[in-house]
C-alpha cells in the first residue's frame, strides 16, 4: 500500500492538520523566519564574508527542525500507541484488516504529522539561507536525509516504548527516551573510545557548513583543536569510511530493528507481547557488539601505535579494554534477558500447551541458555580482538581473560534468574521491585565491604566477588595469582546462587500448573437444552 | 458460525485476603452460534461476557481452548477471522477530533473495502443509523446515543456476516433501545448473525433466537430461547434441598431414568430437575434418597421462568 493512502496516516493528518491550525502554524513560522533572517542580515559583522548570515540562518532553521522532530516528534510517537490504549480505541484498530506494518508506518509518520508540517514551514528560511550562505547543495541535501532518517530511527524507538508502556504516566518513558538521545551526543570521551562521529541528527547542522566531502581524520588534525565533532572520517575495523554513509546505515538498521519489534507485536494481545524472538534478540546484540568492536580505537588505545597527545590519558591496558566490553555487554544482556522473560500469562499458556515440559528444569533456567551463549560469543569476540591487537609487551593472560568472561557471564545469568523469579511473584510491579531490591543489595554490600576494608587485598576482593563480581571486570594478574582458588570459589558462588533462583523460579512454575480436573460432583454437566 | 471450544481465560489479579491471585474469567465454555441467529449472552457484571467476546474477536488470547469463526481459527489467523466480524465494545471509544464521515472513512479504508464502494457504503451506514444531520459534525460534540449509533455504523460498515456486540443497549434511553432492537432484527432478517451480550435479560428476551447464561465464567444454560425459557423437557419441575452439601445429589439424581435436566443451585445444597411420574413415584424417589444417606430438608414443585432463574443468578444465589 502506498504510504500516502495509508488510512492511519490520513486519519492522523485529518485530525491534526485542520486549516485553522495549519494557517496559524505557517504564520508563526513565517514571522519567526523573517525576524531571524532580518536580524541576522543586519547584525552581520563587516569582518565576516558577505553571505555568512545566510549560513547562520540555514543552521538556525535546520537546528529548529532537528529539535522539533526529535522532541516534538518523539513525544507524539511516545503517545501513538499508549494513548490509543488508554482511550480504548486501540482494540478497534486491532480488529481492522490493517497489517501491523501498515498500522506501524501510519503511526510512525502520522503521529508526528504536525511536527513534519512545522519542518516544512521552516523550509523556506533554510533554503534562502542555503542560497545566500553559499552552502553546498549536496551537503544540504545530505543533511536533510540525515535529519529524516535519524528522526525515523528515534521515532521508531519511541513507538517501541509507547507500545510496551503500561497504563499510567508518561514521564518515565520520556526520561528514558531523552537519556537515549543524549547518549548519542558526541563528547570528547566517546570519540576517544570509538572512532566514529556524532550519532545524533544534530550532525546535520554541522554538515551544511562543510565545503568538501574530503574525510578529515581526527589524527591528522591539530590535537588541541580536535574535539571529534568536525571529523567526517570514521574508522571501522581499520577501514576509513565517510561518516555520512556510516550514520545513514546506523539509522536505517536501528530503525529496522525497532520497527521489527513494533510490527511483530502491535496487533497482538499485550499480555503475550514478545519484543523479539530469542534469536532476533541475540542477533541485535551481536550487531551492537560488531559495531562496538569495529569502531573501537584499537591501535591508539591499546598503545600499539604512536598516538596523538589527546589519547595519552585514555590509553588502556588489554585487561581494561576487556573489562570495558564486558561492562557494556553486562547491561546489554540484562536488557536482552528482560525482553526474553516470561510472564505468568505466557507460562500458563505454555503449561496448557506443553504440559510437564513447561514446568521442568529447562523451563526454570530460562532465559539463561540464550544469555550465556550470547555473553560467551560476544565476550570471546572481544578477547579475540584484544589477543590480535594488543601490544605484545603489555600484560595479558588468556586464561585470566576467559575466567573474567566466565564469571561475568554467570553473574548476568544469576541476576537474570533472580529477576525472572521476581517477575513471577505476585506483587505489584514485580520487575521494578526486583530491580529496586537488586540496587539496594549492591549498594548496601558495597558500602559494607568498603567499611570492612574488603577491597584491599586480592583474597578479600575475591570474597566480595561472591556477592558482586564487579571487581572481576578489571581483574589483573596481580590480583589473580596466588588466590585462584578463591576466585574460582567466587565463580562457583554465581552458579550456586543461579541454581537457587532457578529452583525458586521452578516453584513458581509448579504453582501455576493448572489444578487437575475438579471433583466430579462440581463438574456435573448442566443441561444444555436444545 | 461461531464455535467456542473449552474456551478458558485466566487473569492475574492482585491477591487479596482470602482470594486467590487468579480469576477464571471464562471456564471451559462450549458454545455454538449458528449462522443467521441472534445469540444472546446474558450474565451479571463480571460474568465474563466481555472476555468471551474479546476472545471471539481475537483481541485476547485464550489461556486454553479455541474459537473458530466461519471455520477459521481466530488465534492462528486473526486477520482472516476478523474480516467476518463487526465488533462493538462495551464502551464508547471514538476519535473526538474527527468528523463523523471521516471516522467511517477511516474504518472503511482500514477494512480494505473496495475504493469504489466506500462512499456508497458510508452513505448507507450513516443513513441506516440516522446520522445524516451529523455527517459533518465533530464526534466530540455528539450525544451518547449518537456516539453509540456511530459505533454500530462502524461495526456494520464493512458488511461483515457476523456482528459481535458487547452490551450495545447500555447507556441508551428506552426509545433508543427500542430502535436498536428494531435495527438488529432488521439486520438479522437481512442475513446477519448477531452475537450480543447484556446484563439485562429483558433486552435480549424478545429478539434473541438463542440464549446462553453465563455466571462467574461458567455456562449455566444455553439453547434455543423457547427451550430455555419454557423448557419442553417432559415432566414436572421439582426442587430438592439438602441441609448440607455432603451428598452428591446432582450426580445421584442424574443416574436415575425418571430424572432429567438436573440443575444444581447454591453451593450444591439444592437441585432443580424434571421428573417423569406421579406423586407416588416422587415419594419413592425421596425415600430412596433418604435411604442413600442424603440429609434432605425439603421437596417442592416449582414453575420456573428463565427470568426467575436469572434474577437469582444475578444475586449469586445459583452457583
Ligand atoms: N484485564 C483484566 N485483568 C484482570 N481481571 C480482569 C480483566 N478483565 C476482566 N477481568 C475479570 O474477569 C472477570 C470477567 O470480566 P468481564 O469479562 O469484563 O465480565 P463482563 O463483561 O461479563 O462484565 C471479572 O471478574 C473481571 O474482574
Ligand atoms: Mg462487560
Amino acid at each position: 500500500m502506498d504510504i500516502f493512502s495509508n488510512p492511519e496516516l490520513i486519519r492522523n493528518a485529518r485530525a491534526q492538520l485542520r486549516w485553522g491550525r495549519m494557517i496559524s502554524v505557517a504564520a508563526i513560522c513565517a514571522v519567526l523566519s523573517l525576524v531571524t533572517g532580518y536580524s541576522l542580515a543586519h547584525e552581520q559583522l563587516a569582518s565576516e564574508p558577505p553571505g555568512q548570515w545566510g549560513m547562520h540562518l540555514l543552521q538556525i532553521a535546520l537546528g529548529a527542525q532537528v529539535v522539533a522532530l526529535l522532541l516534538g516528534g518523539s513525544l507524539a510517537c511516545l503517545n501513538a500507541v499508549h494513548r490509543e490504549k488508554e482511550m480504548n480505541t486501540f482494540d478497534f484498530q486491532r480488529v481492522t484488516r490493517l497489517t501491523p506494518w501498515e498500522l506501524a508506518v501510519g503511526k510512525l509518520f502520522g503521529a508526528p504529522v504536525l511536527v513534519y508540517f512545522v519542518v516544512l514551514c521552516l523550509m523556506p528560511a533554510a533554503l534562502v539561507g542555503a542560497v545566500v550562505g553559499g552552502a553546498r547543495p549536496t551537503m544540504v541535501g545530505a543533511a536533510y536525509v540525515v535529519l529524516l532518517l535519524g528522526s525515523i530511527a528515534v521515532h521508531a524507538f519511541a513507538m517501541v516504548i509507547s507500545m510496551l508502556h503500561q497504563r499510567g504516566t508518561n514521564t518515565a518513558a520520556v526520561l528514558l527516551l531523552i537519556l537515549a538521545l543524549m547518549s548519542g551526543f558526541p563528547t570528547r570521551n566517546n570519540r576517544h573510545l570509538f572512532d566514529i562521529g556524532a550519532l545524533n541528527p544534530f550532525f546535520a547542522v554541522q554538515m551544511v557548513e562543510e565545503k568538501s566531502w574530503e574525510m578529515v581524520s581526527l589524527s591528522a588534525q591539530q590535537a588541541e583543536k580536535a574535539d571529534g565533532q568536525l571529523s567526517l572520517g570514521d574508522v571501522f575495523f581499520g577501514l576509513r569510511l565517510h561518516h555520512l554513509p556510516v550514520l545513514l546505515v546506523l539509522y536505517a538498521s536501528f530503525a529496522a530493528w525497532f520497527l521489527l519489534a513494533v510490527t511483530r507485536n502491535l496487533k497482538r494481545d499485550p499480555s503475550v507481547y514478545e519484543l523479539y524472538t530469542p534469536s532476533q534478540s541475540l542477533g541485535l546484540l551481536m550487531y551492537i557488539n560488531l559495531l562496538m568492536l569495529g569502531f573501537f580505537r584499537w591501535d591508539y588505545l591499546l598503545q600499539t601505535r604512536e598516538a596523538p597527545r589527546i589519547f595519552y590519558d585514555t590509553r588502556m591496558a588489554p585487561n581494561e579494554a576487556q573489562g570495558m566490553f564486558l561492562g557494556l555487554n553486562l547491561s546489554l544482556f540484562l536488557v536482552l534477558g528482560l525482553t526474553l522473560f516470561r510472564n505468568r500469562d505466557r507460562i500458563r499458556r505454555r503449561l496448557r500447551e506443553l504440559g510437564d515440559a513447561a514446568s521442568g528444569w529447562l523451563a526454570a533456567i530460562w532465559p539463561a541458555p540464550y544469555v550465556l551463549a550470547g555473553m560467551l560469543l560476544a565476550g570471546l569476540a572481544a578477547v579475540g580482538m584484544i589477543q590480535w591487537k594488543r601490544d605484545p609487551k603489555a600484560e595479558w593472560d588468556l586464561v585470566l581473560a576467559i575466567f573474567r568472561l566466565g564469571i561475568v557471564a554467570l553473574w548476568v545469568v544469576r541476576d537474570l534468574l533472580y529477576l525472572q523469579w521476581m517477575n513471577l511473584t505476585r506483587i505489584r510491579r514485580p520487575l521494578t521491585m526486583g530491580f529496586v531490591y537488586l540496587i539496594v543489595f549492591y549498594a548496601s554490600t558495597s558500602i559494607l565491604f568498603f567499611a570492612l576494608d574488603l577491597y584491599d587485598t586480592p583474597r578479600r576482593q575475591a570474597i566480595t566477588s561472591f556477592f558482586s563480581p564487579a571487581a572481576a571486570l578489571g581483574l589483573t594478574g596481580k590480583q589473580w595469582t596466588g588466590v585462584e582458588p578463591w576466585w574460582l570459589l567466587a565463580m562457583f558462588g554465581q552458579v550456586a546462587a543461579a541454581a537457587v533462583f532457578a529452583w525458586l523460579g521452578r516453584q513458581k512454575l509448579l504453582a501455576l500448573v493448572p489444578a487437575p480436573a475438579v471433583a466430579p460432583a462440581a463438574e456435573s454437566p448442566l443441561p444444555t437444552v436444545g | 458460525m461461531i464455535h467456542l471450544e473449552n474456551l478458558t481465560k485466566e487473569y492475574d489479579v492482585m491477591p487479596t485476603a482470602g482470594k486467590p491471585g487468579q480469576v477464571l474469567a471464562t471456564d471451559r465454555l462450549n458454545l455454538d452460534v449458528a449462522g443467521g441467529e441472534i445469540f444472546g449472552l446474558v450474565g451479571p457484571n463480571g460474568a465474563g461476557k466481555t472476555t468471551t467476546l474479546k476472545m471471539v474477536c481475537g483481541l485476547l488470547v485464550p489461556t486454553a481452548g479455541r474459537v473458530t469463526v466461519n471455520g477459521i481459527d481466530v488465534e492462528r489467523q486473526p486477520e482472516a477471522a476478523q474480516k467476518h466480524i463487526g465488533y462493538l465494545a462495551d464502551f464508547f471509544a471514538l476519535y473526538d477530533d474527527l468528523k463523523v464521515w471521516e471516522y467511517l472513512d477511516y474504518f472503511a479504508h482500514a477494512y480494505k473495502m473496495e475504493e469504489a464502494a466506500i462512499a456508497a457504503r458510508i452513505d448507507y451506514a450513516i443513513g441506516e443509523m440516522g446520522l445524516e444531520p451529523k455527517r459533518e459534525s465533530y464526534i466530540a460534540g455528539l450525544s451518547r446515543g449518537m456516539k453509540q449509533r456511530l459505533g454500530i455504523a462502524r461495526a456494520i460498515l464493512h458488511d461483515p456476516p457476523v456482528l459481535v456486540l458487547d452490551e450495545p443497549a447500555s447507556g441508551l434511553d428506552p426509545k433508543a433501545r427500542h430502535e436498536l432492537k428494531e435495527l438488529l432484527r432488521a439486520m438479522n432478517r437481512a442475513g446477519k448473525t448477531i452475537f450480543i451480550t447484556s446484563h439485562v435479560l429483558s433486552d435480549l428476551e424478545e429478539m434473541c433466537s438463542s440464549i446462553a447464561i453465563l455466571e462467574k465464567g461458567k455456562l449455566v444454560r444455553a439453547g434455543k430461547i423457547e427451550h430455555v425459557m419454557r423448557p419442553d423437557t417432559p415432566g414436572r419441575r421439582v426442587r430438592i434441598k439438602l441441609a448440607i452439601a455432603s451428598f452428591p445429589l446432582a450426580d445421584w439424581l442424574g443416574a436415575r431414568p425418571e430424572v432429567s435436566a438436573v440443575v444444581p443451585e447454591g453451593n450444591f445444597t439444592s437441585v432443580v430437575f424434571a421428573f417423569l411420574g406421579g406423586d407416588a413415584e416422587l415419594a419413592d424417589l425421596v425415600a430412596k434418597l433418604v435411604a442413600a444417606g442424603a440429609p434432605m430438608c425439603g421437596v417442592e414443585e416449582v414453575s420456573e421462568s428463565l427470568e426467575k432463574i436469572f434474577s437469582r443468578l444475578s444475586t449469586g444465589e445459583i452457583m
